[in-house]
């Protein structure tokens, strides 16, 4: 042994057994098998990033690399997993994180009726769902439908100047997407939307839950169906809206499930009969979820259940940022303009709700950022305005910025994490986050 | 030939077989767990002969000079055979401009772990153990596992990837990490860098 290289590396045949044996199991599990074809690997996210439960969706496209050809077949310890009965194999296509929050707000009394009702605008219960879709090869589209309704579509598109990051929004009127279909905006049940307002009635009333299969479909540029699966989504109300109060307050929880996810072994020849049944397999796996559904303690690692923000700083703040971890999805941006809403309309409460968003990461961690001198350019003037500039206010109102936006316009945030950084999130377009100094924040 | 773990009552029966002196014990460890073995030896070394040459070597040692009895993981421990067969393989192709797979981008990767890696080698070997052996159990399940199908079986991120079921770059960002971590690790240990 003659480096201390060597002699790291020969360190890892003294560990435990059991420390190896773990891995050595790992390597005994066949793969998930792979097609035919390059495959490239996309990852997208869906953010409810208004006030309103939206679904957006952020699509990572990494190359896989090429690990160049092998002389002879390489082993594997792996067989594939289909056969000939099954036209499927299980195969991980998104990942569902669902988070509620808490807001509050103060200094509106009923008497003004006006201003009640741009409350209860504006107030939207925060439910935000965000589907990671880990799976897509190119020029795959997937479409979420919830009965029989078309929610979002997300397609892979290369943006190598973001990383190949692709911004898709289903719902959101606050946020611009590349991928913006107008004709998806137009829900006539908001499953997404899950706002106070939206829900049908028998959600909105506290302990109820309120439940449903929102399935997606993935085709490939020849139209045919390459995957598919299905997501059960439950809202429970927990708190209602002291209308009688000045003291306005809500609070519900979002769970949800995948129940299935699935590729074929033979897109062309895959029949929507056979996607049906097997949609309506998956949709059976979600009776009798919602009775434990809101039990915390089942609650897994994965799940991210946030019932309040103060509970996230408080318990649940992670011991370390990422350091350069590349950022998956912004989680509450939306709140700015929920809070540039409540302040043109309303004027400025005097305990007006604190804005934070949490960022999530690529490898599952997630940091939050309080927001400081929340500072935007406006899309219409150019100028850098903050929260309470005047000018903002007195000049410009909401309507004309969402148009603006809708053309991608120049506009970014800056966030600062509970770590120190500052985050720099442009919304528009691909929505891509990037660590400034604070001279470059300041500047 | 099995894919399924094999449970551990199956395994010590198989090891006291071995030691028992019973060749078909040998066959069922080449038949159970041959292919992680050579693909273990085919990730480091790079080369199909090279490969094969190890993981018979390394059936052999087992047949010579099998494990205690106790709480001996049978496949670990004809792993790390294979493994030592296959870094030993590789040093000597290095040392003669052949070959060397991924297994060589595997130990660029940790020489970020060490100050020094083409320093002279501790004599205390054993604190290196220790702390890699420390660093290792304060991951998680999956990160440990990550960690060493990169380090200890030379995967490459995109068939860890693919194995876990997770983006090719959470494993970049993971690895990278973990690294860094194994450097503060070594340091804790005061262990030479």
């Amino acid at each position: 042994m003659k480096n201390k290289r060597d002699q790291l590396n020969n360190a890892f045949h003294d560990l435990r057994d059991d420390t190896l044996a773990e891995t050595v199991a790992a390597m005994e599990t066949p793969a998930i098998p792979q097609v035919n074809h390059a495959r490239r690997w996309l990852t997208a996210t869906a953010a409810c990033l208004a006030a309103a439960l939206t679904l957006g969706a952020l699509l990572t496209l990494p190359l896989m690399r090429n690990d160049g050809p092998s002389p002879t077949p390489p082993p594997t310890t792996g067989q594939p997993s289909s056969d000939q009965e099954r036209f499927f194999y299980d195969a991980p296509i998104v990942k569902l994180i669902s988070l509620s929050a808490e807001k509050t707000v103060e200094g509106v009394t009923e008497g003004e009726s006006d201003m009640v009702m741009q409350i209860d605008e504006d107030i939207r219960i925060n439910h935000q769902y965000y589907l990671l879709f880990e799976a897509l090869e190119e020029g795959e589209t997937l479409t979420l439908t919830s009965r029989n309704t078309t929610l979002a579509q997300a397609s892979v598109r290369e943006r190598p100047e973001y990383d190949r990051r692709v911004h898709i929004k289903a719902t959101t009127d606050y946020l611009p997407s590349i991928t913006f279909d107008p004709t998806l905006t137009q829900h006539p049940e908001p499953i997404f939307l899950w706002n106070y307002l939206g829900l049908p009635e028998e959600a909105r009333t506290e302990g109820n839950i309120y439940e449903d299969c929102v399935d997606f479909v993935i085709r490939n540029a020849d139209g045919h169906i390459t995957g598919a699966g299905s997501l059960y989504l439950a809202n429970k109300k927990v708190m209602t809206i002291e209308e009688n109060n000045s003291y306005f307050k809500h609070m519900s929880i979002s769970r949800g499930k995948v129940l299935g996810s699935v590729r074929f072994d033979n897109p062309a020849s895959v029949t929507d009969e056979q996607i049906e049944t097997l949609l309506s397999e998956m949709h059976g796996k979600a009776e009798g979820l919602s009775e434990n559904f809101f039990d915390e303690s089942t609650f897994t690692a994965d799940e991210w259940y946030i019932k309040n923000w103060a509970t996230i700083i408080e318990t649940d703040y992670p011991e370390y940022l990422p350091e350069d971890a590349p950022l998956l999805i912004l989680l509450g941006a939306g709140r700015i303009m929920d809070g540039i809403r409540a302040h043109l309309n309303m004027g400025t409460p005097e305990n007006y709700t604190e804005l934070r968003s949490v960022f999530f990461f690529e490898d599952g961690t997630y940091a939050i950022a309080e927001y400081e001198n929340i500072k935007c350019i406006c899309p219409i003037c150019g100028e850098i305005e903050y929260l309470e500039h005047p000018f903002y206010t007195q000049v410009h109102n909401v309507t004309d910025i969402h148009e603006e936006y809708a053309h991608k316009q120049e506009t970014y945030w800056l966030f600062k994490l509970n770590d120190g950084r500052i985050m720099k999130a442009s919304l528009i377009g691909d929505g891509y986050f990037t660590f400034v100094t604070e001279e470059d924040a300041a500047a | 030939m099995s894919f399924e773990r094999c449970n551990p009552t199956a395994e010590q029966e198989l090891l006291d077989r071995l030691v028992g002196r019973d060749e078909s014990a040998l066959s069922e460890v080449s038949d159970r767990w041959g292919r992680m073995l050579y693909g273990l030896a085919y990730r480091i070394t790079g080369s199909v002969p090279d490969a094969e040459e190890c993981v018979n070597d390394a059936l052999l040692d087992l047949w010579q000079n099998p494990p205690a009895h106790g709480d001996t993981d049978l496949s670990a421990y004809v792993s790390v055979l294979v493994r030592r067969r296959a870094v030993d393989r590789v040093r000597f192709n290095t040392a003669n401009r052949r070959g060397g797979g991924d297994y060589t981008c595997a130990l660029d990767e940790l020489d970020q772990c060490l100050a020094d890696p083409n320093g002279q080698a501790d004599e205390d070997s054993m604190a290196i153990r220790d702390a890699l052996q420390a660093f290792l159990d304060s991951l998680d399940k999956e990160n440990r596992v990550i960690f060493l199908l990169r380090y200890y079986a030379a995967y490459s991120n995109a068939e860890i990837a693919r194995r876990r079921g997770i983006g090719e770059r959470a494993v970049e960002m993971r690895l990278n990490r973990m690294r860094k971590r194994l450097r503060r690790v070594l340091a804790e240990h005061d262990v030479s860098l």
